[in-house]
């Protein structure tokens, strides 16, 4: 910087005067300028040494800063005034892995993490334009490629005048707090999302019942239509009458610091009751003070499914407690693991002692055990139903009653047996019953057979005889009348009418025999040949059991109906198939075996056949088999066959017997699908 | 004429009500014919009987019954039974319980006369 007068200029007037004039200027030019001369020189002798000073202190202060830069162990950046690196500190190159000129372009590179570049040029920008410090956080990338959080704060260093001499930017490592912030915000925003998103209603109630805070769950369980309708109330008032004083006690032992667990029923906003269950701890709040921090649950539906189930349960007790039947049930492999009360009642001994494998054999007769444990076992093994027949022990009256066991198994999808189900039924009385009915039965059939065969002979024979009884007589009568002397005429004439009575009497008799036999008309129905013979054996089956026949049928699908008289047929069918029982009776056990067969035979015709492996049939019988009262049995009147035999030839057919290959006979006949004319077969039987 | 011995015959059977009487009055007896014991007993002619010619089935009271009923009034009569139920156990049942003869009908005069001669132990 130069400071001088300007020079001075002057007009020329007179040389004179103008040279005085000069003269005199020029003396006072000359003192002025040295006058100046000396200032200047003295001025910039005190500008040198101001500079010389400041740039000593400037040196002195540059150099110490770098000095400092240097060696302190965080990451700092000196810049220029219009913000360009021109200093980095060792700790920033080595955690940059980059050199100086690399780190000078910064603001171009992936130094920063790209997606905090921009907001950090802007901060970074406006700080160096406004000359104001900067502070931001930003991610800085590490040798490494590691991207690590760092606070960066830039001051300005500024020279008396104010103006700013460089910039120092001091990078401090906040990432371990910066992730535990992360990390803190995350847990926090779950907490929040837990709290808002659970189902249950999330709540913290004062200790005089305000409702402090509550989740959305909350609202929606008392009915709210928002959670802020709900802060600020009293939740007591939404808890009904009768719970109110207990949750009240409830929530002050919370308040007093205990944890708790309450169900109560609340009236919702919209007039509903629902019942709550609630679990609560003590929470200290903002305020110091202790408040409900509860978790309620809407229990209301399980609380009616419970109640729903425990009905059913009391129920299906009720039901198996008072069911007129034994119930019991048992494991896979057999161990009875339930009886009801009236097993245990029937039984008089206690669940205990009837639990378990084959604890069930305690109260069976010892003639029925083996076949039926050998029963059950068989069972347990297929999972086949279980049934017997048993006697089993009667505390009451301290017997064995006979009572039918039934056990089913319970299956899982691959035919696992699950578990057994079984009843006990009491049958004693009606398996008596049944006896008696099978006694009566069977007398009733002997009496059916007595009265239509024996019976018959019998009155046939007695309705005979009588009238025989007088012909005789009056016959011998009338001899001796007329032999007399004088013969007793009149007396004879007498005896003899009376004869001639009788033996018209005799010859009714014998008319209304024949009228008995063969009928005058035959009343027909169209009928199954093989459902008849099912009757039939169904009504013998229990006869031919007790006589221990094995019966077997070969009944043929293809049988046609037939027309004739149902009853009739069956009691030919009933006839053979007893005479079939009876020609055995000598037969060992086990081997007496009887087939009935149906089958269609030639000329559209059902055949019928019974065979036997009884005592066969010998020649000479042959021939006399269908005569009436001819019998090779000890009791019967040989009736049977022979009113078999009319039956059959009334339905236009032929009732045979002959012997078999091997032991025993076999009894058949075959009639015409439709008899032709019933009066030509009534005629037959009359005629033979 | 001596007395004649009087022959009660009981049998629900008009004919042999009819016929038997008159051939036992060619044989000399007197006879009374009832229909049914009870008309028997209730008769005068229980006590006068020589000889009881009796079916063996009777409607209501049998024959055995009444020959039983008579041996508790101790008035046991000579009996000939007569059946038209021919059955060999039936005639040796009764001969066994006291009856003098079984006749099976029909039976011959011949037969009759025997039973009654042996009844009455006239022989």
């Amino acid at each position: 910087m130069s400071r001088g007068m300007p020079p001075i200029r002057r007009e020329k007037r007179t040389m004179s005067e103008q040279t005085r004039i000069d003269e005199q200027l020029d003396q006072l030019v000359a003192e002025r300028t040295s006058e100046l001369a000396a200032a200047n020189d003295a001025l910039r002798k005190e500008l040198a040494a101001e500079r010389q000073r400041a740039e000593a202190a400037q040196r002195i202060n540059e150099g110490g800063a770098q000095l400092i830069l240097a060696s302190i162990p965080g990451l700092v950046a000196s810049l220029t005034p219009t913000g360009d690196v021109d200093f980095v500190n060792d700790p920033l190159i080595e955690y940059c892995g980059r050199t100086l000129e690399e780190l000078q372009h910064w603001g171009t590179g992936d130094t920063v993490h790209p997606d905090d570049l921009p907001r950090v040029l802007q901060i970074f920008t406006q700080g160096i334009a406004s000359g104001e410090p900067y502070d931001f956080e930003a991610r800085l990338r590490r040798f490494d490629g590691a991207y690590r959080w760092f606070q960066v704060r830039g001051l300005p260093l500024r020279d008396v005048g104010g103006a700013i001499l460089r910039w120092y930017t001091l990078l401090t490592d906040i990432d371990e707090r910066r992730r535990a912030e992360d990390a803190l915000r995350h847990s926090e925003a779950s907490l929040r999302a837990i709290v808002e998103t659970t189902p249950e209603c999330v709540h913290v109630i004062a200790r005089d019942g305000t409702l402090l805070s509550v989740n959305a769950a909350g609202a929606e369980m008392a009915g709210a239509p928002s959670v802020d309708l709900m802060l600020g109330r009293n939740f007591y008032d939404f808890v009904t009458p009768e719970d109110r004083e207990r949750y009240r006690a409830f929530n002050e032992s919370i308040c007093a610091g205990q944890k708790g667990f309450l169900e109560f029923d609340i009236v919702r906003m919209d007039g509903a009751r629902r019942h709550l269950e609630t679990r609560a701890a003590p929470l200290r709040t903002d305020d110091g003070t202790v408040a409900q921090l509860g978790i309620a649950r809407d229990i209301t539906a399980r609380k009616q499914a419970e109640a729903r189930l425990r009905e059913s349960e009391r129920r299906l007790r009720e039901l198996t407690e008072t069911i007129p039947v034994m119930l019991w049930s048992a494991t896979p492999d057999g161990a009875i693991d339930y009886c009801n009360g009236r097993f245990l009642e029937y039984t008089g001994l206690d669940a205990e002692q009837l639990m378990g494998r084959g604890a069930f054999t305690k109260v069976l007769h010892p003639d029925d055990l083996d076949r039926t444990v050998q029963a059950w076992l068989s069972c347990i093994r297929t999972g086949a139903a279980f049934q017997a027949e048993v006697r089993k022990f009667h505390a009451a009256d301290t017997a064995y009653r006979w009572c039918m066991v039934n056990a089913r198994p319970l299956l899982d999808e691959h035919g696992r047996i699950l578990k057994w189900y079984g009843t006990v039924v009491d049958m004693h009385d009606w398996r008596q019953a049944q006896e008696e009915l099978r006694h009566t039965q069977e007398k009733l059939a002997y009496m059916m057979r007595v009265t239509t065969m024996g019976e018959l002979t019998a009155s046939i024979a007695h309705e005979v005889n009588q009238p025989l009884s007088g012909i005789m007589t009056n016959a011998g009568t009338c001899l001796r009348m007329l032999a007399a002397d004088p013969p007793d005429v009149a007396g004879a004439c007498e005896t003899a009418r009376r004869t001639i009575r009788d033996a018209h009497r005799a010859s009714d008799v014998i008319a209304r025999l024949r009228a008995l036999f063969t009928g005058k008309e035959l009343t027909t129905e169209s009928m199954d040949l093989n459902d008849a013979t099912r009757e039939v054996i169904a009504l013998s089956i229990s006869d031919l059991q007790r006589h221990r026949v094995m019966l077997r049928t070969e009944l043929a699908d293809d049988l046609p109906l037939i027309t004739a008289n149902r009853v009739q047929l069956q009691q030919v069918i009933l006839n053979l198939l007893r005479n079939a029982s009876d020609a055995m009776a000598g037969v060992d056990d086990g081997r007496r075996q009887l087939l009935i067969r149906t089958a269609r035979d030639d000329g559209d015709r059902v055949r019928l056949t019974v065979q036997d492996v009884g005592v066969g049939l010998e020649a000479h019988v042959m021939d006399k088999l269908f005569q009436a009262f001819y019998t090779t049995k000890s009791s019967g009147m040989g009736i049977g066959l022979s009113v078999s035999r009319s039956i059959i030839e009334k339905h236009g057919g032929r009732l045979w017997a002959e012997p078999n290959d091997g032991p025993g006979a076999t009894f058949a006949f075959s009639i015409p699908r439709v008899p032709e004319r019933t009066a030509d077969a009534a005629g037959a039987v009359r005629n033979s | 004429m001596v007395q004649r011995s009087l022959v009660s015959v009981v049998d629900d059977d008009q004919s042999v009500r009819e016929s038997l009487p008159d051939l036992l009055r060619h044989f000399g007896f007197a006879v009374q014919a009832f229909s049914s014991a009870e008309a028997f007993l209730a008769s005068e002619f229980v006590s006068l009987t020589k000889c009881l010619i009796l079916d063996v089935a009777l409607v209501g009271m049998s024959g055995p019954d009444l020959q039983r009923e008579l041996i508790r009034r101790r008035q046991a009569i000579p009996t000939v039974f007569i059946t038209a139920h021919g059955d060999t156990s039936v005639r040796s049942r009764l001969l066994a319980l006291g009856a003098t003869e079984c006749l099976f009908k029909p039976f011959s005069d011949d037969a009759l006369l025997d039973a009654l001669t042996k009844a009455l132990g006239t022989r």
